[in-house]
């Protein structure tokens, strides 16, 4: 299966898709951390997208399009502002990583140490991340 | 959300999802009632389903107010989805967490709060 949404910018719009495509994937997961691993990642990626993206305009749309078969799960996350530093991806990097009692910085992080595979691609417009089912993340390993 | 005064602790029960959309009305309504007298702040997360990055920088806030007071931040209750969002977030790594309020209390009531 394969899909694009166009989600709206505000915060009722992306909770309702976010609600709505873990329906789409919940014949796929294969044990009871596939649903929150892919919940955290979605929060953390649509979340990034409308506030530091989109600035949280309402006009700003952020893209999702998605696959996924009985092996595995992607996600291409994209918005309409600057896009995000490679850096800020690499382990090590975010502002929560280098100072654990950062208030900022942790949702990269988060989908890095949830998600099995994370890309910065289209020069940083657009973030890749996908799971394979009932494989925990190694990706901070 | 319900708050209640337990001498120098402040027990707070939030509902449903903390996410980037209410975050920081839990964040405000906190500090609403952290006044000088309080010390502990329990957090019982029995009633809550799931908390992002945004829930978790909430308790960060509140661990940066109560350190210099000599004061703890606490959990207790946590849901399977939580308890895996405080591994990736980390937060398991910075307050303590209980399984039951009331143990929650024993320790804090131990600390003098």
């Amino acid at each position: 299966m394969k899909g694009i949404e166009r989600i709206p910018g505000n915060i009722r719009a992306i909770r309702e898709a976010i609600s709505e495509l873990l329906d789409v994937f919940s014949p796929f997961f294969q044990d009871t951390s596939d649903a929150i691993r892919v919940k955290i990642c979605l929060f953390e990626a649509l979340a990034n997208a409308f506030i530091h993206g989109n600035a949280q305009d309402p006009q700003k749309r952020i893209r999702v399009r998605w696959e996924a078969d009985g092996g595995h799960g992607d996600f291409w996350v994209s918005d309409e502002g600057p896009g995000i530093p490679p850096d800020l991806l690499q382990p090590g990097n975010s502002a929560a990583e280098k100072e654990i009692l950062s208030e900022n910085g942790r949702g990269l992080s988060m989908i890095r140490k949830t998600a099995n595979r994370l890309e910065l691609l289209q020069d940083g417009k657009e973030l890749f991340f996908g799971f394979d089912w009932g494989k925990t993340s190694d990706l901070d390993r | 959300m319900q708050v209640e005064k337990n001498g120098n602790t402040l027990i707070v029960l939030p509902t449903g999802e903390i996410d980037f959309g209410n975050s920081h009305q839990l964040k405000d309504a906190i500090k609403e009632r952290l006044d000088a007298s309080i010390q502990g702040v329990l957090m019982d997360l029995s009633r809550v389903s799931f908390i992002d990055s945004t829930g978790a920088a909430v308790f960060i806030s509140l661990i940066k107010i109560l350190t210099p007071r000599k004061g703890e931040l606490v959990a207790c209750s946590l849901q399977e989805d939580v308890r895996f969002v405080f591994s990736a977030s980390r937060l398991d790594s910075i307050l303590q967490i209980f399984p039951s309020r009331q143990q929650a209390l024993e320790y804090l009531k131990a600390r003098d709060m």
